[in-house]
């Protein structure tokens, strides 16, 4: 390991009670990169994430942002540098918009300083860089799928760190507000210098957005790099066990995995065959 | 939208919701007016003008004697019961996450009871030997329900489960332990269960007024960091707060107050159940809000004790008899309406 990166982890092994679930894993996160992290359903990826938010100590090796190791970290000051969006999406009953982005300001305040002219600067600001600004007088309650993981954004961004963890964000979101929610972290990269994780379980959507994308396979990485030169049908197949084709994107040239036809298919609706059914 | 008030002071930078702080004030004033109609109204009617005298010592003899000595400490010592009740009931809710997290429903209060008839019933000790029976019981019955409930730290919903499976087992030993002692004992047992203020004098006061202002600080203290534990465990965390740790402060204290009331004036029902409740639909503010649940806790008790003490001359009720009636119907209504609103 060169050891360049802010952000990296050094032989670490992750898990819950016995079992490890990482292990032994080593990663440097590219500074400022749009960082993907893909896998099977139990890979280890989400676990790896947890990781790098400290959410999870490791029980062997390190992870270390800025050259010190994240236990010696105190919470705020942890909380201050690096922000995570948890899949959890339970809320408060009723709080409203702005309330809840203001929340993201906890790490910055202390008992006798609860609110101060940046707090709310910095909240104005997140409201406006995720488009969220005229929801702020909404309760959470009302808003929709795509609109409340805006609102989560918002309150990661208030935090005002310059990594940021995603965990699977995408999940309960329709495939245009996948979209609409991917151009926005990715507007957040390139335009405001952020460092992005994410976890995402649809490979065709990391693929066009990653600027690096990591493949796990229980507990290790596979694969890194960037998309186009790591995509191939031998890896995913490696990695999903799925058998499938992979064709350049036709909007944006980058891989499209195109999984194979399954003998347990309907037949295709193709011109002859209707010709000849009818 | 909720508007808020910055006060910003040299290095102070405070924040306050602003209709929190209407009601609170609204709350001082039902609860002065509660004191005085306490003070005054009774089978020995006094003026405003004598009583008032007679807290400052410049009344009658006998204004003296019934409402500085008799009606002045009972009130007292139910708004600080009911501010201690009102306080822990909004510690264990937002730990909890649960409208039915208070100490009366996971254990604690029945813990404290077990402690008290072990001083009462077995032990045969007077008030003092009672009082810290419940504490002691209080904090025991809190110590192995967190014990039990931690697992990879404390999920919020096994506290509740684990504690209300503790109060049934705790409850089966207070019956027990009623069953099987002398008439008389078991009859000033059962009284002292029900819970009341009567004969309450100033050594109670004196005792509890250290207990709800320390705790009053310590809920203020933790009030943010809980407000933001309302989250998961990982949002929370992933903002810099450590949820175990706030979680155990917050019981802590709450297991204090609760304890402490219970010592003071019997395992009252619904006060530490309902005025977090009730105080959060008159705020509408997120977070545990101790303050204004003290308060609401603190005005339900009052008037719930003059209540018992002067609705059936006469007969005087116990006040846990009425917290009770008024508890279970309130209860019914929240759970009816929270259903009709899909959340129930």
């Amino acid at each position: 390991m060169t050891g360049t990166e802010r952000l990296r982890a050094e032989n670490v092994v992750l898990g819950y009670g016995d079992a490890p679930i990482v292990d032994g894993l080593s990663i440097e996160v590219p500074d400022g990169s749009f960082t993907v992290i893909v896998g099977a359903n139990g890979s280890g990826k989400s676990t790896l994430l947890r990781g790098l938010a400290r959410l999870l100590r490791p029980s062997q090796g390190e992870v270390v942002l800025d050259e010190r190791p994240l236990r010696a970290y105190g919470s705020k000051e942890l909380a201050r540098l690096l922000g995570l969006l948890p899949q959890s999406q339970a809320a408060p009953e009723s709080i409203g918009v702005a309330d809840l982005v203001a929340r993201g300001r906890y790490p910055h305040q202390t008992l006798l300083r609860q609110w101060s002219p940046s707090d709310a600067a910095a909240v104005e600001r997140a409201l406006e860089r995720t488009g969220t600004a005229e929801l702020a007088d909404r309760t959470f309650d009302e808003l929709s799928g795509g609109q409340r993981q805006r609102v989560w954004v918002a309150m990661a961004l208030a935090q005002e760190t310059s990594i940021l963890l995603l965990d699977e964000p995408t999940t309960f979101l329709d495939i245009a507000h996948q979209v609409d929610l991917l151009d926005l972290c990715s507007q957040l990269q390139q335009e405001n210098g952020y460092t992005m994780v994410l976890v995402l379980h649809d490979l065709n959507l990391a693929t066009r957005y990653a600027t690096h994308l990591v493949a796990m396979k229980d507990g290790s990485i596979v694969a890194q790099g960037e998309p186009s030169a790591i995509i191939t049908p031998a890896l995913v197949e490696e990695v999903f066990g799925l058998p499938c084709t992979v064709i350049p994107d036709p909007e944006t040239g980058t891989p499209l995995v195109i999984p194979r036809r399954s003998p347990h298919m309907p037949p295709n609706p193709l011109p002859e065959q209707q010709g000849e059914s009818q | 939208m909720t508007r808020r008030w910055n006060v910003v002071a040299g290095p102070l930078a405070l924040r306050f919701h602003v209709r929190s702080v209407v009601v609170a004030g609204l709350l001082v004033l039902a609860l002065v007016g509660a004191i005085l109609a306490s003070l005054t109204l009774g089978a020995h009617p006094v003026g405003l003008v004598p009583a008032l005298q007679a807290v400052f010592g410049e009344g009658s003899v006998a204004d003296e004697l019934i409402v500085g000595q008799l009606r002045l400490p009972r009130v007292l010592t139910g708004a600080l019961v009911g501010a201690a009740l009102g306080m822990a009931g909004s510690l264990f809710q937002s730990v909890t996450r649960n409208p039915l997290g208070s100490p009366d429903v996971i254990g604690f209060t029945s813990g404290a009871s077990t402690g008290a008839l072990v001083a009462i019933l077995v032990l045969g000790m007077g008030a003092g030997g009672t009082a810290i029976g419940a504490v002691l019981g209080g904090a025991a019955t809190a110590a192995i329900v967190f014990a039990l409930a931690t697992r990879h730290g404390v999920a919020p919903l096994r506290l509740v489960l684990v504690g209300i499976g503790a109060g049934a087992i705790l409850l089966a030993v207070n019956q027990l332990m009623i069953v099987r002692s002398q008439l008389y004992d078991a009859q000033s047992a059962a009284v002292w269960l029900v819970g009341s203020l009567a004969g309450r004098g100033w050594p109670d006061v004196m005792f509890l007024l250290p207990v709800v202002i320390i705790g009053g600080v310590l809920a203020a203290a933790l009030a943010s960091a809980l407000t933001l534990g309302e989250f998961s465990d990982d949002r929370s965390a992933s903002l810099g707060l450590r949820p175990g740790r706030v979680r155990l402060g917050a019981v802590t204290v709450g297991v204090l107050l609760a304890s402490a009331a219970v010592a003071a004036a019997g395992p009252i029902q619904f006060v530490a159940l309902a005025a977090p409740q009730i105080s959060r639909r008159l705020t509408g503010a997120t977070g545990p809000n101790a303050l204004t649940a003290a308060l609401t806790g603190s005005v339900l008790l009052v008037l719930s004790d003059l209540a018992a003490r002067e609705a059936f001359q006469p007969r005087q009720l116990p006040v846990g008899v009425v917290t009770g009636l008024v508890g279970g119907l309130y209860l019914i209504w929240l759970l009816g309406h929270e259903w009709r609103k899909g959340r129930g």
